[in-house]
């Protein structure tokens, strides 16, 4: 069991009369990216939101560190999962170290040690923290944005890392750098992470599995190697439309 | 003109500064009851359409009406400047509820969803995202507002609540355009400064956007 | 933003205290017809030559009300205002016929309820006058209301908006004479009141007793037969307060009690709208005249 930090036990959502994700059974193993793959509509942000109960089961149960999300105080909860989003939800009137310290001044710690955190946090993102702490988010590129906003779902050091197709939005170049920056510090810091994206190509470079999702239902979980050589037609048909190019094949098998 | 300006110098600055003082008072009821209900619009959406569509209706009284509606209630009315200062506040209130509650839900989903993600209370929400990044609109709103009412404290000296109206009645009831003007013309000046004053406070409250 | 807010108390703080009079200054209103603008002025006159007072002129306040609201509000610190006026509009009592009852009844309510001090009367009564042209009085030989209501379905007559409006007014002369009009009243101005009679646009107005253009202009006041018309006598209003930080005021206008007669009032009103001499000039040469 505590090699389980997240599980999905027979987990039903629905919205308006609609079932948009479930019945799903899913476990994430601690220290692991789980990269939740599939299209549009197929309910993977559905299940993301479930762990930090942005949105509620309508059936089932989903478990963080072995609790049921419903009996953790939900703000407690949250405080204590990284979570990244698309368009980063930089606070635009905070500079970028207030947003980075937010969690940890939320939770209480003492200044000193968040202002070693922001520093820390930002060389992690590779942002020199002199030249960055006092910027404004509308005086960073795209790129820095992404990589402030993982800075700041890391700084309260959770456990688990929820990034929500963080990369999708930027150029080819800075995705390529941040998805190799991403790489880097999960090598440092080993989170349990579970990531959506639709693109294939990403989800093989930064996935330990890819949990394949379609209209709601879980097709099934692979390992790189399986996804790569499975003959279900869906998992082909993804094959295919990924660009699937891996320099230095070498990370986590 | 000047020299009738030179003249009348005390009684200018008196009647204006009555004006202001009724104004202001207005104003401070006015934003003090008007954003924590433009607030609650936002936490409560069913109350929109009732309370939006009552500060609506009382928009559409004329003020004159809306003075001498007041006239004959308890304690209100037995005092001209606290029927001015009501019916002030009460207009007041429509673009300030208005504008809070657009402020507040006009804020970025984007960083209303980071922020709940990042396990935010509903308080803290309020006071370190919403409240921040719509103060432009809401001072917006307040702008509109004292505005509005400066204009219509005018009228307020026609149930003797004073002000520069007063000039501006006596003027009409003596046909003497000096006095009009020693009304109208502080009370224009008066508006336009609060206009361009708080236009400039609104513009820099603007959350930098990306 | 916190220095903008203490700024701003600050300012606030500033304005309550600025508003009406200051330490060694009074306000004094009146009403916006001659009589109480030649009134207030005398008033004003007599303080700033016996006290050490500043006095600043809040005249031509649109109304009863407003005047009385500015006092209560403390925007003006004295007027002069009539006993019967201040019986039914403003203590919304029944009228009376009567000088004496109605003068204490004035000033008992007065200072119970609004904290005012009614001094002595002034020294006239300035009560409504049915007034009509001469040349009518002469020829219908009218010297009463009741004789002119035989003449009222064949007449227009002309009235002022407070007239018309008080329960003392019209509403309560039409019934006490049995007076009926071909048409309804025309409301106008009290100013344009004795020109419209002089052109002929009406045939009877209500006017004041005390109206400089009624002997200038060669018009007739019918007695009121009936006693219909309250008394209205002219009483200074002032604020306690005032009364209480300058004691001399009491002195000043104790000094004026009954020092106006209703023949004062009319020679002063035609002077200056008959005349049209500035009414500081006129003031000044009764009070040197009456050695005041």
């Amino acid at each position: 069991m505590d090699q389980t930090a997240i599980a999905f036990r027979g987990v039903t959502y629905r919205a308006q009369g609609r079932v948009l994700l479930g019945p799903l059974d899913l476990e994430v193993r601690r220290g692991e990216t789980l990269v939740l793959l599939g299209r549009s509509g197929s309910g993977k942000t559905t299940a993301l939101k479930l762990i930090n109960r942005l949105l509620e089961e309508s059936e089932g149960t989903v478990l963080v560190d072995g609790r049921p999300t419903r009996e953790w105080d939900v703000i407690s909860l949250r405080r204590h999962i990284g979570y990244v989003i698309q368009e980063t939800g930089l606070f635009p009137h905070y500079t970028v170290e207030k947003n980075v310290a937010l969690v940890p001044r939320l939770l209480g710690r003492p200044e000193t040690e968040i202002q070693e955190r922001v520093a820390g946090m930002l060389r992690l993102v590779d942002l020199e923290p002199q030249e960055f702490r006092g910027r404004y988010p509308h005086q960073l590129s795209g790129g820095q944005r992404q990589r402030v906003g993982v800075a700041r779902a890391l700084a309260g050091d959770p456990e688990i890392l929820l990034m929500d197709e963080t990369f999708g939005a930027l150029d080819p170049l800075s995705r390529a750098e941040l998805q190799q920056q991403f790489m880097e510090i999960q090598k440092q810091v080993r989170k349990t992470t579970v990531l959506v994206t639709h693109d294939v190509g990403e989800a093989l470079l930064l996935a330990n599995r890819i949990a394949l999702l379609e209209g709601g239902k879980l097709l099934g979980i692979y390992s790189r190697a399986e996804f790569l050589n499975s003959s279900d037609r869906t998992v082909a048909a993804y094959r295919a439309c990924g660009n699937l190019q891996f320099p230095g094949d070498d990370r986590h098998a | 003109m000047l020299e009738f300006i030179r003249l009348h110098r005390v009684e200018i600055a008196t009647l204006t500064l009555e004006h202001i003082w009724l104004v202001a008072i207005s104003m401070a009821i006015a934003v003090l009851i008007g954003v924590p209900a433009g607030i609650l619009l936002t936490r409560k959406p069913k109350l929109r359409e009732p309370v939006i569509g009552g500060a609506n209706v009382i928009e559409t009284i004329p003020s004159l009406a809306l003075f001498g509606f007041l006239l004959p209630a308890p304690w209100l009315g037995a005092r001209a400047d606290r029927i001015a200062i009501t019916a002030l506040a009460l207009y007041a209130l429509l673009p300030i509820i208005r504008n809070t509650y657009v402020g507040i839900t006009g804020v970025d989903p984007g960083v209303r969803e980071a922020a709940r993600g990042m396990g935010l209370t509903s308080r803290q929400m309020l006071w370190q995202v919403e409240l921040p990044l719509s103060m432009s609109v809401i001072l917006a709103g307040i702008r509109t507002a004292t505005v509005l009412c400066i204009g219509i404290a005018t009228i307020a000296a026609a149930i003797g609540a004073g002000g520069l109206g007063e000039f501006i009645f006596r003027g009409l009831a003596m046909v003497n355009d000096s006095l009009i003007l020693a009304g109208a013309i502080p009370a224009a000046i008066l508006a336009l400064a609060v206009d361009l004053g708080l236009g400039w406070l609104e513009a820099r409250l603007r959350p930098p956007s990306a | 933003m916190k220095r903008v807010a203490i700024v701003l108390c600050c300012a606030l703080a500033l304005l309550t205290t600025s508003c009406g009079s200051r330490p060694n200054r009074l306000v004094i209103g009146s009403k916006n017809f001659t009589e109480q603008l030649i009134l207030g002025e005398l008033l004003a006159q007599q303080i700033e030559h016996k006290t050490e007072l500043t006095v600043e002129r809040r005249f031509y306040l649109a109304g009863t009300y407003i005047c009385q609201q500015a006092l209560l509000a403390g925007r003006i610190d004295m007027y002069v205002e009539y006993t019967g006026t201040a019986l039914t509009a403003i203590l919304k009592e029944k009228p009376s016929s009567n000088h004496q009852e109605a003068y204490q009844q004035v000033r008992e309510q007065y200072a119970r309820r609004f904290g005012l001090a009614v001094t002595e009367p002034l020294g006239f009564d300035n009560t409504f006058a049915m007034v009509i042209r001469g040349e009518d009085a002469r020829r219908l030989n009218l010297q009463t209301i009741s004789q002119a209501a035989k003449y009222a379905p064949q007449w227009r007559a002309g009235f002022g908006y407070e007239f018309m409006e008080r329960p003392d007014g019209y509403e309560g002369l039409a019934r006490a004479y049995g007076l009926r009009f071909a048409a309804p009243p025309r409301i106008m101005d009290l100013g344009l009141l004795y020109r419209a009679l002089k052109e002929k646009e009406v045939d009877i107005v209500a006017g004041s007793a005390t109206d400089g253009l009624i002997t200038a202009l060669g018009f007739v006041v019918l007695e009121d037969d009936r006693h219909y018309f309250p008394p209205y006598d002219a009483v200074p209003i002032v604020r306690e307060q005032t009364l209480q930080e300058h004691p001399e005021v009491k002195t000043v206008l104790e000094a004026l009690a009954g020092k106006i007669t209703a023949e004062d009032m009319r020679r002063m009103n035609y002077a200056v709208d008959g005349e049209h001499r500035d009414a500081k000039q006129v003031v000044a040469e009764f009070l040197r005249a009456k050695g005041l």
